[in-house]
């Protein structure tokens, strides 16, 4: 009797995981059901289980995706899949993770505020603007005339 | 208002027919701007004629996609006001006075009225106007303190940047919220002192701003007052620190290729390092033999961040997926049956503006052979299809959005001109991490 078997021939541990299972599929409805706030795909649109592929591009390869990430026991490395579904079993249960995604202008992971977003990483070109070097006394944003 | 006239003329007659009582217009009133829409229409033969009134932020794309669907079977001819800037618009709509003299439709019905000046035309009293069926503005009412009226629904539709810009020639390459605060806000009263390396745009007549009526100069100040503290009540007009765009636009009124005719003027001046401007993102995309976009680094952001991955590409992608803060989502305002607090397309009065609404947004699929998503990505704005984020207000609120028919593979195809993703056909033909063919391109769902 392999580790599988075992685990649905015990009612207990079946029932467990239906509900931690049950309990994930309603948590992500719920998150991505709600209007207003962060991390919160407007649309539970990957129902396939796919990894994360964002897009075309050649930048941000394999850390995009908007909707891979939030099916359980879907890709590797899935973020929201495995901070809602958290049980090893449902994951295992969840078939292999979907393929690294080849790149796209999806962000990295879901950020969970909009500075997230802003920072989040990527390979675009970057170009700092130093406030202080550039604006001096004007930095420190004075009352308007 | 929709029209949907037909002459009872044989079609090969159509058009001598048209074109010789479009010159016999033209000839009785010695310009093109006096001539009335309703003389048009009828010249033309024109049916499903729909009125709009916005901003000029939108017009290159409405434009292009107005030209398609005025070829398409079933058409949509759309006529469509831009002067002033898109709270006019939105009132010329809200009261029923579009189509003024000073305010003229313009038309796209030849490939000519979109790559050139498109042609005019008034409402039949131009003193006065007339009804408009739609109105469009870059971003929410919000922006501009407008309310909505009980009977108008509020729908989305393509993605568009706003970008700072300087001519050219000039050597800087980014700026910051703050730095936005200093330039629109004190011009030449600028207090610099420290500054290693001042920023050069302290000379009013090279500091470059649109009317407090424009989406671009709502978004700007939106962005500035988002630094709260003394930034928290930026006012709407910046006519202390700037100077309008109407000073040197080659129209002669405030829009925002008034931006681009302005930087221009200066560059010849000789003050290209001195000149600073905003407009929309498909506005700079088309000037960039002239203007240069600067890196946008919002405050509390690391660095600034371009629309595209690169000064150079087309890609959009940092607008895509949320690193650059200046662009916000078209709205289309239009009447409507029953509620709008969360109103349907089927909920539009008017068919053609359903249809209209319902194309640009990507609800529904346009007629054979007319690609709206090409077009506007075309133009230089984003098809929603195309986007990885979305907002729930116009500064705030930043979440991953999945729409429900991806384009991302297409959209980079069209702007870049290079295919990033495998092509197909049909699912079949795709799989791994990008199982489902959408657009010819193999998408993740």
């Amino acid at each position: 009797m392999n580790s599988k078997t075992y685990r649905f021939t015990n009612r207990t541990r079946l029932t467990a995981s239906l509900l931690v299972a049950a309990g994930t599929v309603l948590g992500l409805l719920a998150a991505c059901s709600s209007d207003g706030g962060n991390n919160k795909p407007s649309n539970p649109v990957i129902t396939t289980g796919g990894g994360g592929h964002g897009g075309g591009g050649d930048e941000d390869a394999g850390e995009s995706s908007v909707g891979g990430s939030a099916n359980p026991g879907a890709g590797s490395g899935n973020k929201a899949g495995s901070a809602n579904g958290g049980s090893g079993d449902v994951e295992e249960e969840g078939g292999a993770g979907g393929a690294a995604g080849e790149g796209g202008p999806g962000p990295i992971s879901c950020p969970d505020s909009d500075l997230g977003f802003l920072n989040q990483e990527t390979k675009s070109q970057k170009a700092p603007f130093d406030n202080s070097k550039r604006l001096g006394a004007a930095a420190a944003l004075p009352p308007l005339p | 208002m929709a029209l949907n006239t037909r002459i009872g003329l044989h079609p090969a007659l159509r058009w001598p027919v048209a074109a010789a009582l479009g010159l016999a217009a033209l000839a009785g009133t010695g310009s093109a701007q006096a001539v009335t829409c309703s003389s048009v229409i009828s010249s033309r033969n024109l049916s499903h004629v729909i009125f709009g009134s916005g901003g000029s932020a939108i017009t290159a794309t409405l434009a292009k996609v107005a030209y398609k669907l005025s070829q398409a079977n079933p058409p949509i001819n759309v006529f469509y006001q831009d002067n002033g800037g898109a709270q006019v618009g939105y009132q010329s709509f809200k009261n029923g006075t579009g189509g003024t003299t000073s305010r003229p439709f313009k038309y796209f019905l030849a490939e000519a009225d979109v790559t050139g000046t498109a042609p005019t035309c008034t409402a039949d009293d131009p003193a006065v106007g007339q009804a408009v069926d739609f109105a469009t503005t870059g971003g929410t009412l919000a922006l501009f303190g407008e309310t909505l009226p009980s009977d108008v629904g509020v729908f989305i539709g393509p993605t568009q940047g706003v970008n700072v810009i300087v001519p050219k020639d000039s050597n800087e390459t980014s700026i910051s919220t703050e730095a936005l605060y200093s330039v629109y806000g004190f011009g030449p009263a600028a207090n610099l002192t420290g500054a290693d390396n001042p920023i050069p745009w302290t000379k009013k007549e090279y500091i470059i701003q649109r009317a407090p009526t424009s989406f671009v100069q709502q978004l700007l100040r939106g962005a500035i007052q988002t630094l709260g503290g003394n930034a928290a009540n930026f006012p709407p007009d910046f006519s202390n620190a700037a100077t309008l765009t109407k000073v040197h636009s080659s129209s002669g009124n405030d829009d925002n290729q008034g931006t681009v005719d302005s930087l221009v003027w200066a560059a010849t001046q000789g003050h290209a390092q001195d000149a600073v401007g905003f407009t929309s993102g498909p506005t700079a995309d088309k000037n960039r033999a002239s203007v240069h976009t600067l890196a946008y680094q919002h405050t509390d952001q690391t660095a600034g961040y371009w629309p595209d991955s690169t000064p150079d590409s087309f890609d959009k992608r940092n607008i895509r997926n949320g690193h650059y803060f200046l662009w916000d989502t078209n709205q289309f305002f239009t009447k409507i049956n029953g509620s709008n607090a969360k109103p349907k397309l089927s909920d539009i009065v008017n068919e053609d503006v359903r249809n209209f609404i319902g194309y640009f947004s990507g609800e529904l699929f346009p007629p054979d052979g007319t690609d709206i998503n090409r077009a506007v990505a075309e133009t230089g704005s984003i098809p929603l299809c195309a986007m990885s984020v979305k907002r729930e207000t116009d500064f705030t609120g930043l979440s991953c959005y999945a729409p429900g028919t991806p384009c991302g593979c297409y959209f980079e195809s069209i702007v870049t001109g290079t295919a990033t993703c495998d092509a197909c056909s049909k699912d079949s033909e795709c799989g791994g991490s990008a199982p489902k063919c959408h657009f010819g391109f193999c998408e993740a769902y």
